[in-house]
């Protein structure tokens, strides 16, 4: 009898614990901003002076296209910690380096690195199962190891980054007419 | 032999860490002569500040869920798609007031990977119909969210500032 109970509870917990895993997610969040670029950075072909001078195309000339990229990591799923990238001052220094004016046409681009996220998905799926498991076998049976493995997996499944690849790329341009609307 | 074992499996999980296949999501703008800037507007004369314009741009993809016995084969799910709602927004404020601009741009970039509940779910019926293998249920989902604030040249301003 006994031993039919601690099947059945047995397999309680492995489908309590299976239906909390299949949910589970890894997820990560990271602003990009620019609060102290110099000049103007704009997603469209045109931009405005600091004299409010709508300049297009046919009033600047471009001088190099670029582009870099950079993996930034965050934490997003039952709990979230944002993370933050400004990138004012590698734009500043792409400016100043090709002696432009401006950047048009920027562009962001986001990718996920599958292997990072799927690894750190999988871990989460053991911390969840471990986390489950200790719960139930420190209530049952209260001792120091099983608080302890409950508490740091618990800590591990709450806090398990995720990583994003972030792609920016633009044309660097001087303007070269002053004059004309 | 054991050790060798070992550092194997190592390996491949470093490997694994920094590989992975680049599948990039843009969002990009095709808009004639009106300004979406990212950082500020930097204007040294007045503006009228009109509102916050915000939107995404989501790509989601989610493998097949499939199963197959000797004699029987489920194929069930699989998707993929593009979702967004901030060019059509975007491009209707600027289209219907040509002396609005974009400054102030902020964005917000977004990943998450697992396992969906229903994929899970329809893995284990497709399984347990057919008695054979299924894979699947795990998705990928990237976002780019975009704010920006909603500026308006005024004429007389514009014409001062040149003269």
């Amino acid at each position: 009898m006994k031993t039919n109970n601690t099947k059945l509870f047995s397999l309680a917990i492995l489908f309590f614990t299976g239906v909390l895993t299949s949910g589970c997610s890894v997820g990560a969040k990271i602003a990009v901003s620019t609060t102290d670029v110099q000049y103007p950075v704009s997603q469209t072909n045109s931009f405005y002076t600091q004299q409010n001078q709508l300049t297009t195309e046919d009033q600047y000339e471009a001088l190099k296209d670029f582009g870099f990229t950079f993996t930034k990591w965050g934490v997003s799923s039952m709990i979230e910690i944002k993370n933050s990238e400004d990138i004012s001052n590698r734009l500043n220094k792409i400016i100043e380096k090709h002696d432009g004016d401006a950047i048009v046409n920027l562009r962001i681009s986001v990718n996920n690195p599958a292997g990072k996220n799927g690894l750190l998905w999988f871990s989460k799926t053991l911390t969840t199962t471990a986390s489950v498991l200790f719960t139930f076998l420190a209530i049952a049976d209260p001792q120091p190891e099983f608080t302890a493995i409950a508490v740091s997996s618990t800590g591990l499944t709450l806090f398990t980054p995720a990583a994003a690849d972030i792609k920016v790329e633009g044309t660097v341009v001087r303007i070269t007419d002053y004059t004309s609307d | 032999m054991n050790n060798k074992f070992n550092l194997l499996i190592t390996a491949c999980l470093f490997g694994l860490l920094f590989t992975g296949c680049k599948t990039w999501h843009t969002l990009e703008y095709e808009t004639d002569n009106q300004p979406i800037q990212m950082g500020s507007h930097l204007s040294t004369v007045p503006l009228d500040t009109l509102g916050v314009i915000s939107g995404y741009y989501r790509f989601h993809s989610e493998d097949a869920v499939y199963s197959e016995a000797e004699n029987i084969a489920v194929t069930l799910g699989g998707d993929e798609y593009v979702e967004e709602n901030i060019t059509t927004t975007i491009y209707r404020s600027l289209d219907d007031n040509p002396d609005h601009f974009i400054a102030d741009g902020v964005f917000q970039v977004e990943v998450e990977q697992g396992m969906t509940f229903w994929g899970f779910l329809r893995t284990v019926i497709a399984g347990a119909i057919t008695g054979g293998e299924s894979t699947g249920g795990e998705f990928s989902t990237q976002t780019i969210r975009h704010s920006g604030v909603v500026y308006k040249i005024t004429p007389n301003t514009n014409r001062d500032e040149n003269e």
